[in-house]
């Protein structure tokens, strides 16, 4: 168990550094996508099957699809991606080290951030037989239900500005709409014989 | 593996009969053997890597794809007990492995360094990604009512009713998004032909297209397994008589995969193409709020049955 611990968290290390430092931005996303697949091993590992299958079906199955998508389209250029790279440097480290602080954070004080009074213990549950499907949903509509409704709405609202941004009315383009075409009839068209 | 090489014989008179032809006649009685000698000149061909491709994921997506195709067996009971693992999360390991069923076919399409292959891996990929969506609403009404995520026991909480009978304009809404999932016909715009030669494998040949093929074919045949699981009552007979119940399960399972399997051909022999842009609003415009709303339906019926 132990073992297989080490051997997927070193594939995860290594494809993530791949990530990083391969040339090609195709690859890179091929090997993110490696990346996500073997978390979610490392889940199962640890008898998480419900999180696991949801982060492949999320991730893999449908964010990094988008990714290679746009990816794939884009014409990237690799010497004008590292002009920008002295520029986006210190960005790049406060983001660092503001997520390694966070880790530092957490390991050090032990204590998450929880609702003040949880009646439901976690532990309990999946000690008491159920399946952590269940109790992930037990726990998530109870005391969490509040944070959950919250990155909910928070999904949503990055949805609906996304669309605004992508969003142009179509002036100069010809389109049918296929309702129009479904309520056409013969009479109205044209005959020519 | 032979079940999907002769499908692909099944195809062949089905559509044969459908337009008045005899199909495969020569090979063997009844021209049988078509699919063994189709499967042989396939392997003895030579396989072409294209220049400019890039070899190692050209080489990759054809095996990716196949192998996904069979991988989502492993959960699939085939008759009570009889699955090979009976995972308490099997129908989200049906549908993740079926999710990431589309790599397979974009990277063939990059990789491939063609603008026909290209274009098909894109409209592939929108396709998949858009039809998922309403795929996994549809489950989730399924899983409201049999209340498990396991495969076996969403069979068995069909032992009264088959839930084609309360959900059965999910059912038609799961087959047509199980055929645009699968890029059959008339949803097979990846491989349009007419505009795009033959979609993202047009680079393919001898066993790298063999295997895209038979990727085609287990995923067909996977997707009717899995509505027969969600609708049709898996190995279950119609009716909890005691004639009915003598036949095995496995033999029900089969014959209700069959059936669908003849809808999934006989769709494809009569309907034309659907337009791309018909084929996304479709997806999207209106199977995704009406399983939407169907989910809000289940679960409020469910409520006020207290069950």
């Amino acid at each position: 168990m132990l073992f297989f611990f080490f051997v997927f968290s070193f594939i995860v290390i290594i494809s993530s550094l791949s990530v990083v430092f391969s040339s090609n931005p195709v690859h890179s996303v091929l090997f993110l996508i490696f990346t996500f697949f073997n978390t979610a091993v490392i889940f199962l590992l640890f008898n998480a099957e419900f999180l696991a299958m949801t982060l492949i079906i999320v991730y893999v199955g449908a964010v990094a699809v988008l990714f290679l998508f746009v990816v794939m389209m884009l014409n990237i250029n690799d010497s004008l991606m590292k002009e920008g790279f002295l520029k986006y440097f210190p960005f790049g480290l406060l983001l660092i080290c503001i997520f390694f602080g966070e880790l530092y954070m957490i390991f050090e004080s032990n204590v998450f951030i929880t609702p003040s009074d949880i009646r439901i213990s976690i532990s309990e549950l999946v000690d008491g037989g159920m399946d952590n499907t269940k109790s992930i949903g037990l726990f998530l509509y109870t005391d969490y239900f509040i944070v959950f409704q919250i990155s909910g709405f928070l999904l949503l609202l990055a949805m609906i500005g996304a669309i605004v941004l992508a969003h142009n009315e179509k002036i100069n383009t010809r389109y049918n709409s296929p309702i129009d075409q479904k309520i056409l009839n013969k009479k109205d068209v044209i005959k020519l014989n | 593996m032979v079940l999907i090489a002769y499908l692909t014989y099944f195809e062949r008179k089905v559509i044969g009969a459908i337009q008045l032809r005899k199909g495969p006649n020569v090979v063997g009685p009844f021209g049988l053997l078509q699919p063994l000698a189709d499967g042989i000149k396939l392997l003895t061909k030579e396989t072409i890597f294209p220049e400019n491709s890039n070899k190692f994921i050209f080489a990759l997506s054809p095996i990716l794809t196949f192998a996904l195709a069979l991988l989502g067996w492993a959960v699939i009971p085939v008759d009570f007990k009889l699955v090979l693992a009976d995972i308490n999360v099997g129908i989200m390991y049906v549908f993740a492995i079926s999710s990431l069923g589309v790599y397979g076919i974009i990277m063939a399409g990059w990789s491939s360094n063609s603008r026909y292959a290209f274009l098909g891996a894109l409209r592939s990929a929108a396709q998949m990604i858009s039809y998922e969506v309403s795929i996994g609403l549809i489950i989730i009404s399924v899983l409201l009512t049999s209340k498990s995520l396991n495969l076996t026991e969403i069979v068995m909480a069909q032992k009264d009713y088959w839930y084609v009978i309360p959900h059965f304009p999910m059912f038609i809404i799961f087959f047509i998004s199980t055929l645009a999932e699968t890029n059959r016909a008339p949803f097979d715009l990846p491989e349009a032909e007419s505009e795009l030669v033959a979609g993202y494998n047009v680079e393919y040949s001898s066993m790298t297209f063999g295997l895209f093929f038979l990727g085609e074919y287990g995923n067909m045949i996977l997707m009717s397994s899995m509505s027969t699981i969600l609708f049709l009552g898996g190995w279950l007979p119609p009716f909890d008589y005691e004639f009915l119940s003598f036949i095995p399960g496995f033999v029900w399972f089969l014959t209700k995969v069959c059936i669908l399997l003849f809808v999934f051909l006989w769709v494809r022999a009569t309907l034309p193409r659907y337009r791309y842009d018909q084929l996304m609003s479709l997806g999207w415009k209106l199977f995704l709020p009406l399983s939407l709303v169907w989910i809000i339906i289940t679960s409020s019926v469910l409520f006020y049955l207290g069950s």
